[in-house]
């Protein structure tokens, strides 16, 4: 459906490179990067608000890379620009001419989006949330191909920006519309997310499938944005059917991917190393890459979840457990515990030598 | 023993940062205060001369009235101009990058820094010497005409106009027009729905202050369209020709007038600002 190709804008301090990327109808793709990796400029570039220095852009395989901005049927929504000085109702309306459909459209939207009791209202006395909403009300109204949404879960209270995040992904199910969302924060991606863009520095380091990037980063970068925390170094080397992984920990990994031998990162999720040790539970599905370990730290993370840092040899590594079985468990620092490494990903190595590059810039 | 020490050292910064807090309060308190109070001498100096039955009287003459009468005309319509070219220039300068933009906005300010009678003799001569100038002149007829108190008034206030109406424009995000124009508006459309109207107090207010220097204007006025009695004679044209042939009282009373117009204008400048919370009151 979008179709990006070689596309370059000089900024400031980076210049913004993309050399192919695809968005596919009815998606919703989350751009995911850190603040000025470029994201809000690629939304802009998109919604024809700024101009590419080279390359092209494909809606519906038309170009339209140099069309105005009103006949791209790409609608940015932010609830920043809501204009102050039209009522709510107004805001919504203005992409309508006729008005007699405007009225129509206005009310169908805004019931859709729970909004009615605003409509007379100045979006000045609006809260963020509801905002947000008006401005996708807004943006909805016009029937886009695209709705750009640049960082709408901001600086929203937490109960606010989950329930914004429930409406999104019932919104965007009901509608035919495409989202590109532009965002800093991982869970709201993968909460919402159907396809991923992990953008650094002006450049895609990965894009495709959500849980493809989860379970398979590219790269040391993508593996950090997706939630790994552990990184260890070492080689892999094939043991008959078996490769394992030698470096600061041993580890037998997936037999079922082929593996290059050579030197490799291996990327751990906190969530994927089990603990298994006194009062938990001692079986495991896997036998293998089961290590004895020293807790160095427990504290909370959330009300559900306690993060361990625990130690092997020298080696620390972090790991969640659920509240209640750290609580069975009684986990406390000097503990000795067992813990099984569930899942790990080796990094690609070309792309681990790509980014030692990047870093050196 | 330490901790005595620090407590001590605090109460001396303490006390250290409190005497120059006053300091600082007298020193800027004090210019401010002398030159309000020079302001007070002028303003009373002038009401104080003048009684309650000079003022009416003045005011029923009929070259007093005569002269309210143009000046209030000649600086609307002047105002009004200013404001048809001062609008989109500053529009212009706030929205578009191109090559010598800051020459241009320098040149622009020219005619608040040149003194207004300088202004007027170089208007003089360009519509007296040149070809275009005098092409202009015979075709519009301006040098001593109600006409030339237009244009001098206007090329006083056009600055005012451009440089508040550029400030306002730059501090509305150009990204509300863009959004505007991703709903479906037309370029024209979403200035005329959008900033436009975002930008109406800041511009009304850029007006008043444009219409107030306009209604005052009396160096170029005086160049171009000279001082003719019941002819070019705008209000502070009405002060000159009576100071000039001894009327005082007349001269008095149209000071007045023109202190009240004033006081007039600052309040309405002070009701526009608040109606946008203050936001264009540096402009």
């Amino acid at each position: 459906m979008l179709k990006i190709i070689n596309l370059k804008k000089k900024l400031a301090d980076f210049t913004l490179k993309i050399d192919d990327l695809e968005v596919c109808k009815n998606d919703y793709f989350v751009i995911l990067g850190s603040s000025g990796s470029g994201k809000t400029t690629l939304l802009e570039i998109l919604a024809g608000f700024r101009k590419a220095d080279m390359g092209n852009i494909y809606l519906d395989g038309e170009d339209i890379t140099k069309k105005a901005i009103s006949d791209r049927k790409i609608v940015m929504c932010h609830g920043k620009y809501l204009f102050p000085h039209l009522s709510v109702k107004d805001n919504i309306g203005i992409g309508i001419k006729d008005k007699n459909i405007r009225e129509e459209r206005v009310r169908e939207i805004s019931e859709m989006l729970g909004i009615t009791h605003l409509l007379n209202r100045n979006p000045k006395t609006l809260s963020r949330g509801e905002q947000q909403r008006v401005a996708l009300a807004r943006a909805l109204v016009v029937n886009p191909k695209i709705i750009l949404l640049d960082e709408p879960l901001n600086a929203l209270d937490k109960l606010t920006h989950e329930n914004l995040i429930i409406e999104l992904k019932k919104i965007h199910e009901s509608l035919d519309s495409t989202f590109i969302h532009v965002t800093h924060d991982f869970i709201e991606a993968i909460a919402l997310a159907k396809s991923m863009a992990i953008i650094k520095n002006g450049n895609i380091e990965q894009y495709g499938d959500v849980n493809e990037i989860i379970n398979n980063p590219k790269n040391e970068f993508v593996a950090r944005f997706v939630g790994y925390k552990n990184f260890l170094k070492g080689r892999i080397k094939k043991y008959g059917e078996k490769y394992i992984f030698k470096g600061d920990l041993d580890v037998i990994i997936d037999k079922i991917k082929p593996q290059k031998e050579g030197d490799a990162i291996l990327a751990i999720r906190p969530e994927d190393i089990m603990l298994v040790g006194d009062g938990g539970c001692r079986y495991h599905y896997n036998r293998e890459n089961i290590f004895t370990a020293e807790i160095v730290d427990v504290y909370p993370l959330s009300l559900s979840t306690v993060r361990a840092v625990v130690d092997i040899e020298g080696t620390q590594l972090v790991c969640e457990v659920i509240r209640s079985k750290a609580n069975r468990m009684n986990l406390k620092k000097g503990k000795k515990v067992n813990i099984s490494i569930a899942y790990s990903v080796v990094l690609n190595n070309e792309a681990k030598s790509k980014n030692k590059k990047t870093n050196k810039k | 023993m330490e901790r005595r020490y620090l407590k001590s050292m605090g109460l001396k910064y303490l006390k250290i940062t409190t005497k120059i807090g006053e300091i600082m309060l007298k020193i800027s308190f004090t210019p401010l205060i002398v030159f309000l109070c020079l302001l007070i001498f002028i303003v009373g100096s002038i009401i104080g001369e003048i009684s309650l039955n000079d003022l009416i009287n003045a005011i029923s003459s009929e070259e007093v009235r005569f002269s309210v009468a143009l000046s209030v005309k000649c600086s609307i319509i002047a105002t009004a101009i200013a404001l048809l070219v001062g609008v989109p220039s500053g529009y212009a300068l706030a929205r578009y990058r191109f090559r010598g933009k800051e020459i241009i906005d320098s040149l622009i300010n020219l005619p608040i820094l040149l003194p207004p009678l300088v202004l007027g003799f170089g208007l003089l001569l360009f519509l007296g010497n040149t070809c275009i100038g005098q092409f202009i002149n015979n075709t519009i007829d301006l040098i001593f005409t109600q006409k030339g108190i237009i244009l001098a008034q206007f090329v006083i206030a056009t600055p005012f106009i451009i440089r508040t109406t550029r400030a306002v424009f730059e501090s509305i995000d150009v990204k509300y027009e863009y959004v505007a124009q991703s709903l479906g508006l037309s370029r024209s459309e979403s200035f005329l729905k959008i900033t436009l109207p975002m930008a109406k107090s800041g511009i009304l207010a850029g007006a008043i202050l444009g219409w107030a220097r306009a209604i005052g204007e009396f160096g170029a006025t005086l160049m171009i369209a000279g001082a003719t009695k019941m002819k070019t004679e705008t209000l502070p044209i009405a002060i000159f020709l009576n100071v000039s042939i001894g009327n005082i009282d007349l001269a008095l009373a149209i000071a007045v007038i023109h202190i009240a117009i004033a006081i007039l204008v600052i309040s309405l400048m002070k009701f526009v600002i608040n109606l946008n919370g203050g936001r264009y009151g540096r402009c």
